[in-house]
């Protein structure tokens, strides 16, 4: 399987000399769940971060579908990795659900029409056709999640990261939120979550990698 | 060292500054105001290159609305004329500058203030006698202009995500894009209101009519000459901004 991401020999420090990841090489393949694991601070979510460009590595590189990532914006990024943060709050931007997913393709040159009928498709596969004229903010914690995923996904990605996509869901949310990453993932799209979630990780991942002091030290299932 | 000096003192100096750069209308003695304020800062040790690297999009946010202001003031020093139209002004430029020097200056003050501990700008101002519920709201206010700039900071990331190239879409586009960055800002500042509300109500914030203070602050001789100092050159910058 040709991996989509690929990691030589990752490090990033942050400003005051602390040393987030250390020398972390990995690929991520299409079509399967990695869940990232390990403790608070091991660095799963500067991983994450760093891979989006969000955050720009000390020393390594990473290629992204072939593609040396110093070369792509984060524009360009976002089309190709579809990022979740940890508070769904922070990506949700309109005043109703609807012009969450058809704003960006809109500004990206799509004609209305094309974006309406996306957007329709993706409410309807998120089961959140019902309410495409709430305001996004007022969604429950589980709305918004789907809401970002299905926005998310309204830029065609090869790859998901998510960064503990089920903070705040109950069981029966969480099983539901895990059967539609599940479906994904069967599409083609290859995924890594950062998670606590033992039921997850047990049920559902295809790849475990373990994170400790900024270094992976267990990869595998 | 002059960063340790009482928070007082340091409301003081932003006052002087912000008053002076609002109230002075000579480009020159607006550039100074800016040079002073930088120099400020950088005495209170406020890391000024690590804001710029950090904060370099607001900067750009700043210079945008200031070169819009330019642009569209009307004068008869025109510099730059396309098809008739004047694009660029003399005076127009002035006003610009001005502006993106007034807004610095307030962003700089933002900094100087967060250099001391909160807890310490509350009591400066309980001992000046403003009532504890306003001086703890004033001080939380502006310790929180940190934290709404590393949101606007993460939801123009977010933005970029989403495959949204600010350098690419037009200027229409734009002011679109920038109504929806300030949604999630706002939204956000009212949920912590509400959050900081109920913490604070559970705690007992103002259950009892009278407080007590462990903390005292006590103004020392720096403080004195830095305030008299602020007041004594603000009222003369001022009044020489006037006259020239």
């Amino acid at each position: 399987m040709e991996s989509y991401i690929k990691l030589r020999q990752v490090s990033y420090a942050y400003p005051k000399g602390r040393f987030s990841l250390h020398d972390v090489s990995l690929n991520l393949n299409q079509g399967e769940i990695t869940v990232v694991k390990g403790l608070n601070g091991s660095g799963k979510t500067t991983l994450g971060k760093i891979i989006m460009g969000i955050l720009i590595p000390s020393t390594g590189t990473i290629e992204i579908d072939g593609v040396d990532s110093n070369k792509l914006k984060l524009c360009h990024r976002g089309s190709k990795i579809g990022y979740a943060f940890q508070n769904p709050d922070r990506q949700l931007f309109t005043a109703s659900v609807f012009e969450e997913i058809t704003f960006p393709l809109e500004i990206k040159g799509m004609s209305k029409k094309a974006a309406d009928q996306k957007a329709t498709m993706l409410l309807e596969k998120f089961d959140l056709a019902h309410l495409k004229q709430r305001v996004p903010m007022r969604l429950s914690r589980g709305e918004k999640q789907r809401l970002v995923l299905a926005s998310i996904l309204a830029q065609e990605p090869g790859y998901l990261i998510l960064d503990e996509p089920s903070t705040g869901l109950d069981r029966d949310r969480r099983r539901e939120l895990y059967d539609l990453l599940e479906t994904l993932t069967r599409e083609g799209i290859g995924m890594a979550v950062i998670s606590h979630d033992l039921q997850f990780t047990e049920n559902y991942a295809d790849r475990i990698i373990t994170m400790a002091e900024g270094q992976v030290i267990i990869d595998g299932l | 060292m002059v960063y340790k000096i009482d928070p007082r003192t340091k409301i003081i100096l932003v006052l002087c500054l912000t008053s002076m750069v609002l109230i002075v209308e000579n480009i020159w003695f607006v550039i100074g105001i800016g040079v002073i304020s930088v120099t400020c800062a950088l005495f209170m040790r406020v890391e000024l290159f690590d804001l710029i690297k950090r904060y370099h999009r607001i900067l750009i946010l700043i210079l945008t609305i200031s070169l819009v202001q330019s642009i569209f003031t009307q004068d008869d020093q025109v510099l730059l004329e396309v098809a008739g139209i004047s694009i660029l002004t003399e005076n127009g430029i002035k006003l610009g500058v001005k502006t993106f020097i007034r807004m610095l200056v307030i962003l700089t003050s933002g900094m100087i203030m967060s250099t001391s501990n909160y807890r310490e700008t509350i009591q400066g101002l309980i001992q000046w006698k403003i009532p504890y519920k306003i001086a703890f709201m004033t001080s939380l206010s502006l310790r929180f202009i940190p934290i709404f700039m590393e949101e606007f900071q993460d939801s123009m990331v977010a933005l970029q995500l989403k495959g949204i190239d600010f350098k690419k879409i037009p200027l229409g586009e734009k002011t679109r894009i920038y109504v929806y960055l300030l949604t999630p800002i706002i939204l956000s500042s009212l949920k912590h209101a509400e959050e900081i509300a109920i913490a604070m109500e559970s705690r007992g914030f103002g259950a009892y009519p009278k407080r007590v203070e462990y903390l005292v602050l006590q103004l020392k001789g720096r403080d004195y000459g830095v305030m008299a100092g602020s007041v004594l050159i603000s009222i003369v910058y001022v009044t020489l901004s006037l006259i020239i």
